[in-house]
């Protein structure tokens, strides 16, 4: 397997002077196609942070990030956009779905960012809806979708473009074990299915058992 | 625009809002251009009804409708006639009088008389000679006949006390007006005969407006020649300009720029000011409204932003959304402007070209309004998406 993405010597400071803090500290990190990698440790260690500098959101106050081998330029504000739209997926702890849209269409969102629209767009996001098992829910709002459901769309939504990697921030944190039991499973699913690697960053111990590797963070630091 | 209208819809009291807010603004400004081009259109109208080429008056009197302007009828005719002489439209030779024709102008406070009802209006007086220059022509009658006219200029000759009124004074054939002290008997009725601010007017013979407006004597307001064809207005008033001494000669399209810029542009600038105003206060209603909306969906643009959307895409979002709300807004504008016209206290003219401008430059400081809230939109931060819930 190759390292569909890696950080080296990734450093993430915010703030000046006295009040600077430094949320990752010399991460060196590399996750392989199709690997399901889960980004342990307690609240403020600085998963969330990690995950953004990797999914090409957040800049690196050093290090450099590689994706599918080539290195991430965090200068040029044209290509981020492009490569989170073109390789990377993602799925949020609060789901973060347009209330007005309906499953289907928070999908579509996805699609319509990415040029993609129409028919084709259409028959996308309704195939990656049922294979979430949501084909009885395309027409509901967030409002009306459980949890469990609202999440499944969020991955719907991360799969749409076909992406490389998807980071998923503490996305069991607002699910009961039960629903958390079938997210796991339906990740490790569309894991087979997509082949697309998953970073899940969360701080409960109960996941371990459902990850090909478990990364511990603490204090900015990979300390396992 | 599925997205769009989706989101219009779920927050549509402040879409309504909006528009509501665009098109009452929108619909002011075309209502004030509406009033002023009114007005523009009743100064044309009149003045051009009078059929003259060529208006003499007093020397800096400002002339028969900015200032006041008397002028002895028995002096200016035989020197215009041999001033202007060949240049002069022999529309009235057999008269001797070679198309040069006495006129009144005089703004009153007349007394309509009707059954059981008396009632002070306002109104302007207008004395000429039926069928002649200055006033309708018989053919121009809606109801009724025209005035009976004097032969002569000469005053205190016994002619009926008649008059032709405006259809808006709402007089009927056989009623009375009394102006001066006199009583008119209406004979006539005449439409749209008004002038700037929704003036009527009653129009008489000139020897019947010499009594009831300046009791009796010689004297005119003003003078109205026909030009010859051949020469021009132009030419004719630069001929006896140079013939004639103490008077100021106008032509017509000259008295109706003094009317204008006396009547309308001058009084209107601070109208034109708050059309301005107006325009201002659309960019701000639709630019606060849109930068609210945009605080409000900040974390939903940040989603959007997280999954790949460019800044490009997020300004169109927003600027479409604002464009649409901006387009219902102002042709809900016209629409109502326009259903609004017929019940308006005074004359108001809206034509489709000056409501394209009006929603043109409305739809144009929208967006601008709406511009820098897409600006803030699109410096969102995709971090905001890890943060909390949309």
């Amino acid at each position: 397997m190759s390292a569909v993405i890696e950080g080296v010597g990734l450093v993430k400071r915010f703030g000046q002077g006295d009040a600077q803090v430094t949320a990752v500290n010399g991460v060196d990190i590399a996750v392989q196609s199709g690997e399901l990698a889960m980004l342990k440790g307690d609240s403020g260690c600085g998963k969330t942070t990690l995950m953004s500098i990797l999914g090409c959101i957040l800049k690196p106050s050093e290090g450099k990030t590689l994706l599918e081998g080539a290195e991430v330029d965090y200068s040029d504000e044209r290509v981020l956009p492009r490569l989170r739209r073109e390789k990377i997926g993602f799925v949020f702890q609060m789901f973060n779905l347009a209330p007005y849209l309906s499953a289907l269409e928070n999908v579509l969102l996805a699609l319509d960012v990415a040029g993609k629209k129409g028919a084709e767009a259409e028959g996308r996001a309704e195939e990656l809806l049922r294979q979430v098992g949501l084909e009885h829910r395309l027409t509901h709002r967030p409002g009306q979708l459980s949890g469990g459901e609202k999440q499944r769309v969020s991955f719907a939504r991360a799969l749409a473009n076909n992406p490389k990697v998807i980071f998923a921030d503490e996305p069991t944190a607002n699910l009961d074990s039960r629903q958390s039991a079938n997210l796991l499973a339906l990740i490790a699913e569309l894991r087979e299915q997509f082949g697309a690697a998953v970073v899940i960053a969360t701080h409960q111990t109960a996941l371990e058992q459902s990850a090909d590797r478990v990364i511990e963070m603490r204090d900015g630091r990979i300390v396992g | 625009m599925r997205f769009l209208w989706k989101d219009l819809r779920y927050r549509r009291w402040r879409a309504v809002l909006t528009v509501a807010g665009v098109a009452s603004l929108s619909m002011m400004i075309l209502l004030f251009g509406g009033i002023m081009r009114g007005l523009r259109w009743q100064a044309h109208h009149f003045v051009d009804s009078t059929d003259a080429d060529v208006w003499i008056s007093r020397e800096r009197s400002g002339g028969v409708f900015v200032g006041f302007t008397l002028l002895n009828s028995e002096t200016v005719v035989p020197a215009v006639s041999g001033v202007g002489g060949p240049r002069i439209l022999n529309i009235d030779e057999k008269d001797g009088h070679r198309g040069v024709y006495p006129f009144i102008f005089a703004p009153s406070r007349p007394t309509i008389r009707k059954k059981n009802m008396e009632q002070e209006v306002k109104a302007v007086v207008v004395g000429y000679r039926a069928g002649k220059l200055g006033g309708p022509k018989r053919s121009e009658i809606a109801r009724g006949r025209m005035f009976q006219s004097s032969k002569e200029y000469a005053p205190g000759r016994d002619i009926p006390m008649e008059c032709v009124v405006d259809d808006s004074l709402g007089l009927e054939i056989g009623e009375l007006v009394e102006v001066g002290g006199y009583e008119l008997r209406v004979v006539g009725i005449v439409e749209g005969m008004m002038f700037v601010f929704d003036t009527p007017l009653i129009f008489t013979d000139i020897n019947v407006a010499r009594r009831v407006a300046l009791e009796d004597v010689i004297y005119v307001n003003t003078f109205l020649v026909k030009a010859d064809e051949e020469d021009g207005a132009a030419d004719l008033a630069g001929v006896l300009s140079e013939g004639l001494l103490g008077v100021d000669v106008h032509t017509t399209e000259e008295t109706i720029g003094n009317i204008l810029k006396n009547y309308v542009d001058e009084p209107m600038r601070g109208v034109q000011f708050l059309r301005i105003l107006l325009w201002i206060a659309s960019a701000l209603i639709v630019g606060m409204i849109s930068y609210v909306t945009t605080f409000e969906k900040t974390r939903e643009i940040g989603v959007m932003k997280a999954v790949g959307a460019d800044n490009g895409y997020v300004m169109r979002l927003i600027l479409n959304q604002i464009g649409l709300m901006s387009v219902l807004g102002v042709l809900l504008a016209v629409a109502l402007a326009y259903a609004a016209v017929p019940f308006f206290p005074i004359f108001v003219l809206i034509n489709p070209t000056e409501a394209c401008v009006v929603s043109g430059v409305s739809l144009a400081v929208c967006l601008l309004g709406g511009w820098f809230a897409a600006r803030r939109a699109a410096r969102v931060d995709p971090m905001i998406a890890f943060r909390g819930e949309v």
